[in-house]
């Protein structure tokens, strides 16, 4: 039995789509035949059989998507089954097979003849050449002087025909594409209100030009019926991590009951503190975070409602939430209460560019038990964030605005920032979180609280 | 006064208006007052040869294809449909001369006698070239475009300096001459004279642009601007790339300076396995370019004079099979190279830096192999 793991069949790709089976189980195969057609991000391609055998499972079935490494096919050799995988033999065993099936008298060792200048070395009814020209005697004199043996010559003497290339400018057989406009083209349309997509381009090399988006407007004004078609709505797959994240928030949203709260911190002296020192604001958010979650223990616990059980962690380990090109992903920096701000920065920076990357283990993605969303970055002041999956609250910090400020009895300009905390409320009520919330905020706003903490 | 601009002398082109061939798509012998004095010692047997070396270029490149569905190579450069634009040419050159190729010049590799194992190496990212170059007198493959014709040239300058019997041959695509350094490599041919070949395999597509993006006139004619003459050959005809290569060859050799040859031909696969060609050429493209496929042409060709073809296809699959064989034994046993040996090849010497980086490097890997 051998199984065969489903490659990588672009560069870098992470998981393909089977599209269509060609082979059921049962059937035999040959080395090379075309067993399915699968779909990868780049390209719709072929996958030929490795091994000559027997197909005895498909691990896929159509339509489903399949992960780059995990098991696609598995197969029953002649008689590969009784060799075990680790044998060295096992690939000799399957280009063994391959040769008494294909090649049932190949001459020679392997790499016996890289250079076939030489005559064929089998049997001699093979050497065509003495064949033929025992063969094409007669031919010889019609022939063009230049070759030996019968190939025929037709036609009278070599003519050359007058040249009748030309310069020939490239045109596309067909327009491909959305339509393009010039720069101020493109703004008129805009002012307008009318789509370049739906206007039908009179330029050369197909653009869209001043007087078809004139022309549109024109139309559309006067039939209101609008003759111009509208962009149609589009339908994709969704795989991959976004599919994930969508089953986790839904799985979050609708199994527990969430809450938040939320409260405008005057950060001015902990964002100083960031600007003059080798913490990040991040990270030092991340300190008043922890510290507040030593006094509000049960923020860092998971609810188990199958059993009616309050998991409570040893360790908090700080969910870090990053988005990357590919989607949403949280990181764990793993007992995060350990560790002072220089290293919380460092440890989170790593997570960022490792999240960026693809790089993070399983585990790194998985073990998290509170989690933090920087919402801020998007220029937002916050939002009610979805739990991650088993975890009792998340936090998320909005962006630090400078706003007038009440501060030690003056209005003066202070870097405020939005916190929110949204929490399960089977384990939280409003006290606890308000009070955890509160904690933070209070440590945000006096830094050098921490030292009493 | 008057200043000379370089301008497209199509005096020094032949083929221009039909690309140069002898063996018609039927396998009927035309005449060609050009490539017929270079073929004269070409009978049926030395056909057979060709016809085999075509057989066993393009089962190796199906067998490679497949090989990397499969999870054995990482990438595979396809070059069905251009088997007589290389191995006309690559039966052409002299034991010293040498072959600057793109990274789809397998037909060289094989025919220059590269070891099958050392090959699969490079097309599973384990090593730099896939063969010595040294050894078998071929650069490795050179993935920038068109950068070999500058190495190229440069060899044929210091073997005409050299006073050496030696050609260079440079092997590039239709996109290539576009590029700067094919046109620079160009200039320098011409300025030297050097006893270079510049082999363009126009194959229709530069990826996915199609040749007529790029230019509007045959390629042929841009040598011609840097007073390089030309030849614009049927690349599908195994003979008429072979006779404009010795053509080619000869005038090197004799002092004769730089040749350019177009071979028109078509790259019937997509551009590597990584490419999806559906996405910007017709079917029908494809299908039309198969009816004038390289190897069929030259089994008509060697039936019409009179060869046992069924014994020649028995003979030809058996070499074949054999390579792929070989082939795929050697892809499924190739180790990976140590993670710290790609420090061996920077300097000759070993530096104290260099020393330092390999040990920090072993030790990085061994820190992820410990956690792992």
């Amino acid at each position: 039995m051998k199984t065969f793991l489903l490659p990588d069949l672009g560069e870098g790709l992470t998981d393909s789509e089977i599209v269509a089976w060609k082979v059921a189980e049962g059937d035999t195969v040959e080395l090379n035949q075309p067993l399915a057609d699968i779909e990868t991000a780049k390209a719709v391609v072929e996958l030929p059989s490795p091994y000559e055998g027997v197909i005895a499972k498909l691990h896929a079935g159509e339509g489903e998507t399949v992960d780059v490494g995990a098991p696609l096919i598995d197969f029953d050799l002649d008689d590969g089954s009784a060799v075990p995988a680790s044998a060295p033999a096992a690939g000799d065993t399957v280009a063994a097979a391959d040769d008494e099936a294909v090649t049932p008298d190949a001459p020679g060792p392997v790499g016996d003849e890289p250079d076939v200048v030489t005559a064929p070395a089998s049997a001699p009814e093979t050497n065509v050449a003495a064949q033929a020209e025992a063969a094409a005697p007669d031919d010889k004199p019609e022939k063009v002087s230049v070759l030996v043996g019968s190939i025929t010559v037709h036609g009278g003497k070599p003519t050359r025909s007058k040249r009748t290339w030309d310069v020939e400018p490239f045109e596309r057989a067909e327009k491909r594409g959305p339509n393009r406009a010039m720069p101020p083209v493109r703004k008129l349309a805009k002012d307008r209100g009318i789509d370049l997509q739906s206007v039908r381009p009179s330029g050369a090399d197909g653009l869209v030009t001043r007087a078809d988006v004139e022309g549109a407007g024109t139309a559309s004004a006067t039939s209101a019926s609008g003759a111009a078609a509208a962009p149609a709505s589009t339908r994709e797959k969704v795989t991959g991590l976004r599919k994930h994240t969508a089953a986790a928030m839904a799985k979050s949203a609708l199994t527990v009951p969430h809450a938040a709260t939320f409260h405008q911190v005057d950060v001015t002296e902990t964002l100083a503190l960031a600007k003059s020192g080798d913490a990040s604001f991040l990270a030092l958010a991340s300190r008043a975070i922890l510290l507040a979650a030593k006094r509000w223990p049960d923020v860092a616990s998971a609810f188990h409602a199958d059993t009616n059980e309050l998991e409570r962690f040893a360790h908090v380990n700080l969910g870090i939430a990053v988005s990357t090109d590919r989607g949403l992903v949280v990181a764990s920096v793993d007992q995060a209460e350990t560790m002072d701000a220089v290293e919380l920065t460092a440890q989170i920076k790593d997570r960022a560019v490792r999240a960026r990357e693809g790089t993070l283990s399983m585990e790194e993605l998985t073990s998290s038990n509170i989690t933090i969303s920087n919402v801020g970055v998007f220029g937002v002041d916050g939002g009610i964030p979805i739990l991650n999956p088993g975890e009792s609250a998340i936090i998320a910090l909005g962006a630090i605005r400078k706003l007038p400020w009440n501060h030690q009895g003056e209005i003066v300009l202070r870097d405020v920032c939005t916190v929110t905390v949204s929490f399960d409320h089977r384990v939280l009520d409003g006290r606890e979180a308000a009070g955890f919330l509160a904690d933070i905020a209070a440590v945000l706003e006096r830094p050098a609280l921490a030292l009493a903490r | 006064m008057s200043i000379m601009l370089p301008a497209p002398r199509p005096e020094l082109a032949l083929g221009l208006d039909c690309p140069l061939t002898v063996l018609d798509v039927d396998g009927t012998r035309v005449p060609s007052e050009v490539l017929d004095p270079h073929l004269s010692d070409i009978d049926e047997h030395a056909l057979t040869n060709l016809y085999v070396d075509m057989v066993r270029v393009r089962r190796l490149d199906v067998e490679a294809f497949a090989l990397t569905r499969q999870g054995h190579l990482v990438l595979w450069p396809p070059l069905l449909g251009q088997e007589a634009a290389q191995v006309g040419p690559a039966r052409a050159l002299g034991d010293k001369d040498w072959v600057f190729g793109s990274y789809r010049e397998h037909g060289f590799a094989l025919l220059r006698g590269a070891d099958m194992g050392e090959f699969s190496r490079i097309w599973k990212a384990y090593a730099h070239s896939g063969w010595d170059p040294q050894e078998i007198r071929m650069a490795p493959s050179q993935i920038i475009i068109g950068a070999q014709s500058l190495h190229g040239v440069g060899y044929a300058m210091a073997a005409k300096m050299d006073g050496a019997d030696e050609v260079a041959l440079t092997a590039f695509g239709d996109g290539a001459t576009s590029e700067g350094d094919v046109n620079e490599a160009l200039v320098w041919a011409a300025s030297f004279q050097a006893p270079v070949v510049f082999l363009c395999q126009n194959n229709q597509y530069a990826i996915s642009e199609p040749v007529g993006l790029q230019s509007g006139v045959p390629l042929a004619l841009r040598p011609t601007g840097f007073g390089i003459p030309s030849m614009r050959v049927d690349g599908n005809d195994v003979l008429a790339m072979h006779a404009a290569a010795r053509i080619a060859f000869d005038r090197a050799r004799t002092g004769g300076g730089p040749t350019f040859i177009e071979a028109v031909t078509y790259r019937r696969g997509p551009h590597t396995t990584t490419d999806d060609p559906k996405r910007y050429r017709d079917e029908a493209e494809v299908e039309a370019w198969t009816a004038k496929d390289p190897i069929e042409r030259v089994e008509r060709a060697l039936e019409r004079m009179g060869a046992n073809m069924e014994a020649v296809r028995a003979e030809a699959k058996i070499r074949a099979d054999q390579l792929a064989k070989e082939f795929r034994a050697a892809c499924e046993h190739a180790e990976p190279p140590a993670p710290d040996e790609i420090f061996d090849n920077v300097y000759t010497q070993p530096s104290k830096r260099l020393e330092r980086q390999r040990l920090e490097h072993r030790a990085f890997v061994s820190s992820i192999e410990a956690k792992a």
